[in-house]
């Protein structure tokens, strides 16, 4: 016969044991409790992450691109949804002439077909690596001038620098990757300007195809003058360029107020839950807990009459309490786990907003935290039943169920 | 020498807006070494008295005083202690703890007074003596009445106290079972051992060197056996 633990820890194992399914319910709701804060949390730390990162170096304080494709710039952008249109480069000279623009580069936006890396199409961007300020704020070593087939490419494409890429049927080498962004930048490719419009020309079967791509750009991103409003400048050029080359014009900042809002939305909603779970946790385990008294009083008075002082008791029924909820917590946390961190690209691509990845040490003081809030369910839930068990004889509980 | 003494002891309860006496101004020595039993009919109060002489109630006057220790003006751990070490209680009716084996219930006492060492032989050997050794590894639903009484026996005798206060520990015996327990009470008893049993078993009685009479909470008479 094995020897069995009469310890405080072995004896409330054997009493969670003994009501496997009032207990199992229980850690149910500590997991649900759990899971909701774990995964709200990683992903509300990893959208404020990603928020920062894009209000710090998003670069551009006005972007132009062709009217009716605002939505287009804005997913192109914050999720990297591919996207595909054009105007005319004389744009370029025509808004960086305007009074207040301190600043012009052009980008030309180019969907692949396919990779050699992706199972699914890849935003190919053009840039002008002379007058360029949005991409090498992002670059996380320094790069010379890239060259022909040389291409930079995001922090989530899988290939390292010296690796090679297949579009449209050309080699690329990969000289440079990006540091994350959380935008839809990570899953972009970059390469300058004229190596794109040669792209464009060499691919006959590509849609949309226009004539003398090298007159064409996607977008043109404008620095404007500190002491001016930024707003300002745009009614500017909406009046002297935006009907002419019918333009739309695309405020960052506005970006990153909206995001900043659903954020904000987002942190509310997570907040609530989970304060809500934890409060019904809380109540549920209480009530629980002060019935299960109520049932046990007879086995209760036993360990009296036997010798267990009142707070040996208290500390068995805190302990078999924190047993349950220490439970359910891990079971929650390993939910949260692996529903966050496998589904994380599907989680905030339905999202629409940035998000950066935390590291280890982030993750694991979330995951500490959260054990910390649902371990305290137990102590809390169980404080009331302990108190009453310092009122009453022993004999009286003896008594209770004959 | 006095072992126990009880003096004026009185504990009133409440039923139905009435007041009433459980037990109205009991007094009472045993010495150390004795074997009594008290009877007298159900409701008369035996189960009350047992409890206040356990410390396991608190009179509303009176004393208790057992080893020259007066109980009930204690701590409540320190009388939780000294019920541990001092007396060996068996309850009326079922006091098994129903998640623990028969071993682990009768060892439970000695692990609350943090003397575990010994606890696993001493206990095989209390349950053999009595009989339920092959139980050891059972669980308490699957052991009949008489054999849950002798586990509670064994349970109470584990911590070798000075008193053991048994409530009808031979109730849920047949005639031969209960002559066999009683003949081991006698031998602990003849060991040292003080005894106090409530009962209405007439072997009981006649095992007992000396029978106190209740009726209606008061302690009427005291008789010595033949």
């Amino acid at each position: 016969m094995s020897e069995s633990p009469l310890t405080i820890v072995g004896l409330a194992r054997v009493n969670v044991i003994g009501q496997p399914w009032r207990n199992l319910g229980l850690a149910a709701l500590v997991a649900v409790f759990t899971f909701v804060l774990f995964a709200g949390s990683v992903i509300d730390r990893e959208l404020t992450k990603g928020l920062a990162s894009l209000s710090e170096r998003l670069g551009a304080d006005l972007l132009i691109v062709p009217y009716g494709y605002e939505r287009s710039a804005k997913a192109a952008l914050l999720r990297g949804e591919p996207s595909t249109y054009y105007m005319s480069r004389q744009v370029i000279d025509r808004v960086a002439n305007v009074a207040g623009v301190t600043a012009a580069t052009a980008q030309f936006f180019l969907s692949s077909l396919s990779t050699s890396c992706c199972s699914e199409r890849v935003q190919i961007i053009g840039y002008d690596q002379k007058s360029d300020f949005l991409i090498k704020p992002w670059l996380a070593a320094k790069v010379g001038v890239v060259g022909p087939s040389e291409i930079v490419v995001g922090s989530k494409l899988n290939i390292d620098v010296g690796g090679e890429l297949y579009f449209f049927g050309a080699v690329h080498k990969v000289v440079a990757k990006m540091e994350a962004t959380g935008m839809g930048l990570d899953t972009s490719v970059f390469m300058p300007l004229e190596q794109v419009w040669q792209l464009v020309e060499s691919v006959p079967q590509l849609e949309g195809k226009m004539t003398n791509p090298a007159d064409h750009v996607s977008t043109v991103a404008l620095k404007i003058d500190r002491q001016l409003n930024v707003k300002d400048v745009a009614n500017a050029i909406m009046k002297d360029a935006a009907i002419e080359f019918n333009l739309d014009l695309v405020l960052p900042d506005a970006i990153v107020t909206e995001t900043s809002r659903q954020l904000a939305g987002w942190s509310r909603l997570t907040g609530f839950l989970a304060v809500g779970l934890w409060l019904l946790a809380l109540l549920v385990l209480a009530l629980v807990f002060s019935v299960s008294a109520s049932e046990r009083k007879k086995e209760f008075g036993i360990y009296r009459l036997i010798g267990a002082r009142r707070s040996w008791l208290g500390r068995l029924l805190l302990t078999e309490a924190f047993l349950v909820a220490l439970t359910g917590a891990v079971v929650g946390l390993i939910l949260g786990a692996c529903v966050v961190f496998p589904f994380e690209t599907l989680i905030f691509s339905s999202l629409g907003l940035p998000h950066l990845p935390l590291s280890a040490s982030e993750i694991a003081i979330r995951a500490l935290l959260t054990l910390a809030a649902a371990s305290a369910i137990a102590p809390l839930a169980s404080l009331r039943t302990v108190l009453a068990m310092t009122r009453g004889d022993a004999a009286e509980s003896l008594r209770s169920e004959n | 020498m006095s072992l126990l003494k009880a003096t004026h002891l009185t504990k009133s309860f409440r039923r139905g807006g009435q007041s009433f006496e459980a037990v109205s101004n009991a007094s009472f020595e045993l010495v150390q070494g004795e074997f009594a039993a008290i009877v007298g009919r159900s409701g008369s109060g035996k189960t009350t008295l047992l409890n206040l002489l356990a410390g396991l109630l608190s009179p509303d006057r009176g004393a208790v005083e057992i080893d020259s220790v007066q109980i009930h003006s204690l701590s409540d751990d320190a009388l939780t202690d000294l019920r541990n070490k001092k007396i060996g209680i068996v309850p009326q009716g079922r006091s098994l703890l129903g998640a623990l084996t028969v071993l682990d219930n009768v060892r439970l006492p000695i692990h609350l007074s943090k003397n575990r060492n010994i606890s696993r032989p001493k206990a095989m050997e209390l349950l053999e003596q009595l009989e339920v050794g092959f139980l050891a590894g059972s669980f308490p639903a699957a052991l009949s009445g008489g054999e849950l009484r002798r586990v509670s026996l064994a349970r109470a005798l584990i911590g070798a106290p000075l008193l053991v206060i048994a409530d009808e520990p031979t109730s849920d015996l047949d005639s031969e079972s209960a002559e066999n327990l009683l003949a081991l009470l006698r031998r602990l008893n003849e060991g040292g051992m003080t005894f106090l049993i409530a009962t209405h078993d007439e072997q009981a009685v006649k095992s007992s060197g000396r029978v106190l009479q209740m009726a209606s909470g008061v302690l009427e008479a005291v008789l010595q056996a033949d």
